[in-house]
């Protein structure tokens, strides 16, 4: 419990640690030149989107799963997951589009990267409204789990189908002149300590809604048991 | 009931390398013919290696870039300490009061 | 199963077609949407790619108008609790699916000769675009079927309907959008690699939603 706290409080040493490497530590790369260092915001944030919706869809399989209600709030979790995960997606079609912008000259062009972010951000939204739709119904928590498995099975051919239709510009390329990504080992270690950080935020931001709902949970049940 | 599900779920196995291989199939020979419209076309790669001569210029621009974004993070870090601080402090008050 | 399967049907259909409510609506909304376009371009043909897009979309919004009404309406009229004591949920589900692919068929019959007629559509390959349509419609009902649920017990929403089962449908309405757009452009050979795929994700969510349609139907 104790060890689990220093983990995800050490954000607030890491992150600070993260933006300065990215800014001054890594050398510029050869093609986009300074611009280069959005990569060390863009690409932790993309990893974390993708991370938070599989890891709300998990704990809504498990939420099915579990029929003896060994575990409680799962569903709760899954939900704050979604909610943060959302977040960071926007995030993301943000630093995603100032980077298209500066390297290829428009915002959008329904690459195959920005296709599957987009449904991301879709699916998360379709969620998020069905919860709130549900606000006051007891089969709330399976019902939004639901659907959130349904969603992420579907995820998949999104994946396996979109870079068929459409060409892709942008998945790696143009960093450097061959088209391939490149990164020397400054590069590589300051994007590591990036998408550790970003990582970490993320479990930080969800421990505490998650601590927020027990306490509201708990401080309902005895108002209910005084009255 | 069981063995109806049972059924179901290894058909529904099944399925799933049947429609990979399909698809597969199916897109690899679009985009032989290339009947389907690829947006790429008409975007080529608009790089332009100017930047590489301005090594020296950007660096303010830089350190600017740099402070606005360590502002940023400090205000979603206090915020998050404040909040963080709070919680702990009521879950002391109602481990207590339990 | 099966009798109780039949028996839920033959009274959904019945009850349905006393009312007839929801079709009516539907197909009030596919002849506006074909006309307004039909009237707006002045009997000027589009391209087949545009022709292929408007036929998808119109096929979407009337069938996101209707397919939710059949569990909407149990909740609606507090029956859900009847059916839930005679019948088992995934008889339920099966018998509700069955009718939404009536429901849809019927749609179909009507929106796309409509279509054809209206602004008119050239079609060069007839099988393969009746069979693209098809699958793209059994694919929609069989996505949407278990999320009219989730919207019945929601309260039955209408625009919350639309906005959950658009993130799931692109997938369906994009491949449909292509392979029709094929069929209307080329006389050549079609492969039918877009409807074998189609119809192997419909009987793959099928599968999905019967497992998941108890957590969904049954409470706590």
């Amino acid at each position: 419990m104790k060890l689990k706290h220093i983990i995800l409080r050490s954000v607030y040493i890491i992150m600070p640690a993260a933006i300065v490497m990215a800014f001054l530590w890594a050398p510029p790369a050869e093609i986009l030149g300074e611009a280069s260092r959005i990569m060390y915001f863009h690409v932790p944030l993309a990893w974390v989107s993708v991370l938070a919706f599989v890891v709300s869809g998990v704990l809504s399989i498990t939420h099915l799963a579990d029929r003896n209600r060994r575990f409680t709030g799962l569903d709760e979790w899954a939900y704050h997951s979604a909610s943060t995960g959302m977040v960071f997606t926007i995030l993301t079609v943000i630093t995603g589009s100032i980077w298209a912008k500066i390297s290829w000259g428009v915002y959008w062009n329904w690459d195959p990267r920005e296709t599957s972010i987009v449904i991301i951000l879709l699916i998360y939204i379709a969620y998020l409204s069905l919860r709130s739709a549900l606000a006051h119904t007891e089969n709330r928590g399976r019902i939004g789990s639901a659907y959130l498995i349904l969603a992420m099975i579907t995820l998949p051919f999104f994946i396996f189908l979109v870079p068929r239709i459409y060409d892709s510009l942008h998945p790696d390329p143009i960093i450097n002149f061959d088209r391939t990504i490149y990164l020397d080992g400054r590069m590589r270690v300051t994007l590591g300590v990036a998408i550790l950080a970003f990582t970490l935020l993320y479990s930080y931001i969800v421990n505490i809604l998650n601590r927020i709902a027990i306490l509201n949970n708990t401080v309902e049940d005895t108002f209910h048991e005084d009255h | 009931m069981r063995i109806i599900k049972t059924i179901i779920v290894a058909m529904s196995i099944c399925l799933i390398p049947m429609m990979m291989s399909t698809g597969l199939h199916f897109f690899m020979a679009r985009a032989q013919t290339g009947a389907v419209v690829s947006s790429g076309e008409n975007l080529k790669i608009t790089v332009t290696p100017v930047r590489k001569d301005e090594g020296a210029v950007p660096s303010a621009v830089l350190y600017r870039v740099l402070g606005v974004v360590l502002i940023i993070w400090a205000g979603l870090a206090a915020y998050l300490f404040i909040i963080d601080r709070r919680v702990a402090r009521i879950e002391k008050e109602i481990h207590l009061t339990e | 199963m099966v009798s109780e399967i039949i028996r839920n049907l033959a009274k959904d259909l019945r009850v349905e077609f006393r009312s007839r409510f929801a079709i009516n609506i539907s197909l009030a909304f596919a002849v506006i949407a074909t006309l307004a376009l039909s009237l707006a371009t002045g009997g000027i043909p589009f391209p087949p790619r545009v022709q292929s897009v408007l036929l998808w979309l119109i096929i979407f919004f009337s069938a996101m108008n209707g397919l939710s009404h059949i569990f909407v309406r149990e909740d609606d009229r507090g029956t859900s609790l009847f059916l839930l004591v005679s019948t088992t949920s995934d008889a339920i589900y099966l018998s509700k699916l069955i009718y939404n692919l009536i429901f849809m068929s019927v749609l179909l019959a009507v929106i796309t000769p409509l279509f054809v007629f209206f602004l008119q559509v050239n079609i060069l390959g007839i099988p393969p675009f009746i069979i693209s349509v098809l699958t793209g419609g059994l694919s929609i009902t069989a996505v949407t079927t278990i999320l009219a649920a989730m919207v019945a017990k929601s309260g039955g929403k209408g625009p919350l309907f639309t906005i959950i089962s658009f993130p799931l449908l692109l997938p369906v309405l994009w491949l449909s959008i292509f392979s029709t757009a094929a069929t209307l452009e080329s006389t050549g050979p079609h492969g039918y690699g877009t409807q074998l795929f189609l119809l192997a994700f419909s009987g793959f969510i099928t599968a999905l939603s019967f497992l998941l349609f108890r957590f969904v139907w049954l409470d706590e």
